[in-house]
């Protein structure tokens, strides 16, 4: 009886377990879509009004919270000789939330394309993290239906 | 640090600037070539060069030589300008740009016109990283010649192209800013149209003007003066080669403030200036009252001060 009770609480803490880290991920790939949009429109209004540089404009966001780090790396493989549009396509292909739309990022032309590219990035971004906000309401809710009905199963199998 | 060392050093971080590729030729020059190096030369499809005093020589013996790509031009201009030549756009139409550290590096290509005015460059065919180096107290005999009782007159230097009227200008400029025991240190506006005196980058100059100096930069003198003279109260106003006509209005304007002038002029001497109508008649406004010649070859200067 203590094997199956002590078995039955591992399959429910295994699963419980499962589900948080499920929505914790969520909840932090939504966050970093909304923190990448703020980036990108902070590097626009660098570029728009005070005619930044694109170094400038990413070492502005090496700072954030979340997203820094990544414009950090940036600029780190540029210091090291990698052209711009390289070094940024390489960080973001490792980041998979948001890779499709990072990648299709064009960082050339004049400043008018430029913000034009970062402005449809972080609209696309903040697009996406609403419809992942919308979604993940209900997918927690059915995450957490399918754990109750779970500890129910288990409890009606012992009992 | 030595004179040599700090001349290597600078050598050194102009070759920084360079693409990967073509740094290791630069690297391999001797000691004594670095230190004398005015000029990288870059031409798309030939070997780099460098500029001794002596002429232009390859920058390496070795062969066969590596030659320079239009690629590498176009990546030493992006990673120059921080992959936005939009922000450059003002001075790459005027011919050149300014990199961290003071480089100025001229570009040569293909105009963009609109108009009658050159809006970019395009095609770039060749580049010349010009390496900038300071020489302090090279203007300390001058200005001692110059100064009369604590008071400095408007002074303008005069030499051919290529002598250093820049670089006595930058040490005058900066001598009269920090002061001394002997001398008042003076609030000093520089209008520094050509971007070629205080070397400014991102708001910070590259180049010491002194401690007092205040720098207007990428302006024409024939609005920069006007400006300087409303809002930064200066006791010397110093600007780089006086060539036009509104230059000379500008200058009288500030004469007539109280404001005395620093200028350079292209010419061999007092008289051919004397001689040419634009500036013997900036002569006759009582701007200056001191002319400072510079004369010199191999390496060697003289600076002959004169009375106007």
């Amino acid at each position: 009886m203590i094997a199956k009770l002590a078995g039955a609480l591992l399959l429910v803490l295994g699963g419980g377990h499962f589900c948080v880290e499920r929505i914790r991920r969520r909840r932090k790939e939504i966050q970093l879509r909304y923190e990448l949009a703020a980036a990108l429109e902070s590097m626009e209004g660098m570029i728009r009004w005070e005619k930044a540089t694109l170094l400038a404009a990413i070492k502005g966001q090496c700072g954030r919270n979340g997203c820094g780090e990544m414009f950090a790396d940036i600029l780190k493989l540029v210091k090291s000789k990698t052209a711009l549009q390289d070094a940024w396509k390489n960080t973001f292909w490792l980041i998979e939330p948001v890779r499709d739309i990072m990648c299709r990022i064009e960082l050339s032309g004049d400043e008018l394309r430029i913000t034009g590219q970062l402005h449809w990035a972080a609209q696309q971004l903040r697009q996406t993290a609403e419809q992942c906000n919308a979604d993940r309401a209900e997918s927690e809710k059915l995450c957490w239906v399918i754990c109750a009905s779970a500890v129910s199963l288990v409890t009606i199998l012992l009992f | 640090m030595t004179r040599a060392k700090y001349a290597i050093e600078r050598f050194e971080q102009a070759v920084d600037l360079l693409p990967l590729r073509l740094q290791r030729s630069a690297r391999q020059m001797s000691d004594w070539k670095k230190e004398q190096a005015e000029e990288l030369r870059l031409r798309v499809g030939q070997p780099m060069t460098v500029l001794l005093p002596e002429g232009e020589q390859f920058s390496t013996e070795e062969l066969p030589r590596i030659t320079v790509g239009r690629g590498d031009l176009e990546q030493l201009c992006d990673a120059v300008t921080g992959y936005s030549r939009y922000a450059a756009k003002e001075t790459i139409s005027r011919g050149y740009i300014t990199a961290d550290g003071g480089f100025r590096i001229g570009i040569c290509g293909t105009a963009v016109m609109r108009g009658e005015q050159n809006i970019n460059l395009k095609d770039i065919s060749s580049v010349v990283i010009r390496i900038g180096r300071e020489r302090r107290g090279v203007a300390d005999p001058v200005l001692q010649q110059v100064m009369e009782k604590g008071v400095f007159p408007g002074t303008l230097i005069l030499s051919p192209p290529g002598l250093g009227k820049t670089t006595l200008l930058r040490d005058l400029i900066r001598l009269l800013s920090d002061g001394a025991e002997e001398r008042p240190a003076f609030r000093v506006a520089l209008v520094d149209e050509r971007s070629e005196i205080a070397l400014m980058h991102q708001g910070k100059a590259q180049m010491d003007v002194g401690c007092h100096t205040d720098v207007l930069d990428g302006c024409p003198k024939a609005l920069a003066i006007p400006m300087m003279l409303r809002a930064m109260n200066p006791q010397i106003i110093a600007v780089d080669e006086i060539s036009l006509q509104e230059d000379i209005r500008s200058v009288e304007m500030a004469a007539n403030c109280g404001v005395a002038l620093l200028a350079t002029v292209h010419g061999s001497s007092k008289e051919e200036l004397q001689r040419k109508p634009l500036f013997s008649s900036m002569l006759a406004t009582g701007a200056f009252q001191k002319c400072v010649t510079i004369s010199g070859c191999e390496g060697k200067r003289d600076y002959i001060v004169e009375e106007l």
